[in-house]
């Protein structure tokens, strides 16, 4: 039996091994793993002295922001030098816009000024059934790529104070993102479709505008399908969410509040001085629209990050157009209508923002100054 | 232990469909006791009769129902008769064609006084139920599986390690080469009229290695993983597209079926002991049925008549086919000869998998018409968009493969997972994993669109 399990060991090193130099060999950049990834990287990468604002997120992102519109808005309020891209990728958790961010920031080629980090909460991301089934699946490339990114996921994990998520439930999760690690380091499922990547040319009919594409106007039947769900209680539905954005997100920060995650919120806050070491601005944004029970989720995480490095849209008393049936395209979705509002309330937020923030250096620096003549 | 773990798998599926196989269990092994106390044949016929309305109708009710609905309404349209057919809304329980056969098996060899009935009913259960094979086979007898469930196993190095090699090599065939294959093969047989000559020609090509490693794969892997709790499973495939005669074909691919419907199908029929024309209808009939066996579609039909007719022409023509390659100075056993065998017996498979894998009949036609429309645009790696290194890996797969089969076949060399040499032997293990981990497919895919 020892034998066995000795020889056992040995195959795994080797195979861990062996991992690592094919892809040290293919040497290709994670953005691989989607059509649309690849083509935003490309254009990126290309144009690495005209984009200077990434926006990073789930659908929401994707189908939210049109980078065009968001620039426009921006630059008419004498900012001239900003030039955005859009990021969202559909089905994104917070551990893979967490990732996403980092392969950003890490990127030396990028002269990237601005992320743009859709703000979601943690407990979305871990639903079992898709979780499972999404193990073994490309997207840890984005995702569970080094030791950080593993200590993101785990970390936050144990730190949700959560009747659903009782210890047992944690353990699991924490070996799920164990399989996910794995996963990476040994190119599990993956080189077929490295090498393939490497063989194909950019699909430039996915990149959309700057990476925007209305949702109006794709044809998959699973969008079409949330859609006619979503039109038979539509006033409903964004009734209640309206309510929900003012009950939580118009109210002020509630200490000791219970679903506050304070491994979370480091972790976050770590992002934010890693973005800075490298010259980057974060900026978590809590888009409007989420489903009931996420905002009461969402905003102690909101409330404890930095007031710099946050943009609020959530709440739906000072955005009412972005709770409107007109505008929605589901019950989690702006249409291309509403997208266009949303860009533009963000590039209004972002402007108040850096003037904000501009105030506040110099203010600090007319204190220092003080200071020093005293 | 090993009935909860087989129940369990079974279960993880579909946890109610556990009542089929377990009425499936209850009425054969009483049938077959019953059987049993009975001294005249014509006594336990009835009971057969039992077992077989039992084991056949729940087949007919969850595999060939709506089939035949569907097929009754479409025959009677020819007549002006239109209706609304009924359908049955279940799945196909998983496995069901492969667990009704050998419970058949069971029975049918009771009926024969070849096998003395199971006595224990934990072990008739987990007869029918043996987790290895339940789902995908290979068919066991009874003669052969049940003894061994009384046996007593210690721990044993050798076979262990021989069973886990057969489950690498398995998963290697199944996850490499047969889910990489599948989407080129799929991206064609789903829009068949998009797709022309050598797509075509790939295409099956690839169906042709696709069936064979996902189907051979799964039985190594059944093989290795009862050798490792200690049960010997039938052979079931032996490197078929070796096979120098469609009838040697059968002799090698899915050899516990087709084993299957020659004890219990053909020679009940009159086999070849027979006038000549009925020897024929014989093995139509057979083929027939072993076509039906794998798929209620009438592509699945004339898929099992073209090997009936491609082993009938085969005998009506062999004396004149002896005659010409004697002529060319071909004798059996010579090298040119033997390639020649092999590549035409490939090429007439290959040719039937078109209605093996097509949706349905129509698509199968719009394939073939397609298959000679060749342009020179299509000699590129391009061949099939966004695919090229699918198809050069899974090119290069499939020549390992082969090259391995060939060692075995022609060069009597053993697999390298079993070479004497251990630098070999660990070479091939390390090869195996990797190729395994890195190139195979773990999931059909993502649960969570993309396209969001």
């Amino acid at each position: 039996m020892l034998k066995t399990l000795g020889k056992i060991g040995i195959l795994i090193l080797i195979a861990f091994i062996g991992a690592w130099f094919i892809r040290t060999i293919i040497n290709i950049p994670y953005a691989w793993v989607t059509d649309r990834m690849y083509v935003r990287q490309h254009q990126l990468e290309h144009k690495s002295n005209f984009y200077n604002t990434i926006f990073v997120g789930s659908s929401k992102t994707f189908r939210g922001i049109k980078p065009n519109v968001f620039d426009k808005n921006v630059q008419k309020r004498d900012k001239p030098n900003i030039h955005s891209l859009n990021f969202g990728l559909g089905g994104a958790t917070l551990g893979q816009i967490y990732g996403l961010t980092r392969h950003l920031i890490d990127n030396e080629e990028l002269k990237v000024k601005n992320i743009f980090f859709e703000l979601r909460t943690l407990q979305t991301s871990l639903q079992e059934k898709a979780f499972v089934k999404n193990l073994h699946t490309k997207r840890a490339v984005i995702w569970m790529y080094d030791w950080q990114a593993l200590k993101f996921s785990v970390r936050s994990l144990w730190g949700i104070n959560d009747s659903k998520f009782p210890f047992f439930t944690k353990i699991r999760y924490t070996a799920y993102f164990f399989i996910k690690y794995i996963d990476y380091k040994l190119n599990i499922g993956m080189v077929t479709d490295m090498l393939n990547r490497k063989l194909t040319s950019p699909n430039y009919s996915e990149l959309g505008k700057r990476g925007y594409a209305p949702i109006d106007y794709d044809p998959a039947p699973g969008i079409k399908r949330l859609r006619k769900k979503f039109k038979k209680k539509a006033d409903n539905i964004v009734k209640h969410a309206k309510k929900e954005s003012i009950r939580t997100f118009g109210a002020s920060l509630i200490p000791n509040d219970i679903h506050n995650n304070e491994a979370l919120v480091q972790e976050l806050k770590g992002l934010i001085n890693y973005a800075k070491s490298k010259k980057i601005r974060l900026i978590f944004v809590a888009y409007p629209m989420l489903k009931a029970h996420d905002y009461k989720l969402l905003k102690p995480i909101f409330d404890r990050l930095p007031s710099k490095n946050k943009i609020n849209l959530t709440n739906g008393a000072k955005y009412p157009a972005l709770y409107k049936v007109e505008n929605c395209w589901d019950d989690t979705h702006t249409n291309n209508k509403g997208a266009h509002i949303l860009s533009e309330k963000l590039a209004i937020e972002f402007v108040k923002l850096l003037d904000k923030n501009k105030n506040n250096r110099s203010k600090m620096k007319k204190q220092v100054n003080k200071n020093k003549s005293k | 232990m090993l009935l909860a773990a087989s129940y369990y798998f079974y279960m993880c599926w579909k946890a109610e469909y556990i009542i089929l196989i377990l009425l499936s269990t209850i009425v054969d092994y009483f049938v077959s006791l019953k059987m049993a106390s009975l001294p005249e044949k014509k006594q336990r016929r009835k009971w057969l009769y039992l077992s077989l309305l039992c084991n056949l109708g729940l087949l007919f009710t969850f595999k060939y129902f709506n089939f035949f609905s569907d097929s009754v309404n479409l025959f009677l349209q020819n007549f002006n008769i239109f209706y609304e057919p009924f359908y049955l809304n279940v799945l196909l329980p998983v496995g069901i064609s492969f667990y009704t056969f050998q419970t058949l098996s069971y029975t049918i060899d009771v009926y024969n006084e070849k096998v003395e009935p199971e006595r224990h009913f934990g072990y008739f259960a987990l007869y029918v139920s043996f987790f290895p094979q339940l789902v995908a086979g290979p068919i066991e007898r009874p003669a052969h599986l049940l003894p061994q469930f009384r046996q007593k196993f210690d721990f044993d190095y050798e076979r262990v390690v021989t069973g886990l090699k057969m489950m690498a090599w398995g998963f290697f065939m199944k996850l490499v080469i047969a889910d990489n294959a599948a989407l080129v093969v799929d991206m064609v047989f789903n829009s068949p009229e998009k797709y022309k000559g050598l797509q075509i020609i790939l295409a099956t090509f690839f169906f042709s290695f696709q069936i064979f490693c996902d189907f051979a794969g799964y039985s190594i892997i059944a093989i290795g993983a009862a050798k490792v709790m200690g049960y010997d499973l039938m052979l079931n495939f032996r490197r078929p597209y070796f096979a120098t005669s469609i009838r040697e074909f059968w002799q090698r691919w899915h050899i516990s079926l087709s084993t299957w419907f020659r004890d219990y199908v053909y020679i009940p029929l009159g086999g070849n002991r027979v006038v000549k024309w009925r020897w024929y209808y014989n093995l139509f009939v057979t083929f027939v049925v072993s076509g039906l066996w794998h798929g209620a579609n009438w592509t699945f039909v004339i898929w099992g008549a073209l090997h009936g007719f491609y082993l009938i022409f085969a005998i009506v023509t062999n004396t004149k086919q002896e005659k010409i390659y004697k002529a060319l100075g071909l004798i059996k056993g010579n090298n040119i000869r033997y390639w020649i065998d092999v590549v035409s017996t490939f090429i007439l498979v290959w040719f039937a998998w078109i209605f093996f894998r097509a949706k349905t009949v129509t698509d199968a036609f719009v394939l073939i018409k397609n298959l000679f429309i060749i342009k020179l645009n299509q000699f590129s790696i391009d061949i099939i968009p966004d695919k090229g290194a699918y198809i050069i890996l899974v090119l290069f797969f499939i020549f390992c493969l082969q090259s391995i089969h060939f060692l075995e076949e022609r060069l009597k060399q053993v697999n390298p997972l079993y070479h004497p040499s251990p630098y070999i032997r660990w070479a091939t293990y390390i090869t195996l994993i990797l190729a395994t981990l890195s190139f195979g497919r773990f999931s059909s895919s993502e649960f969570i669109y993309f396209r969001f």
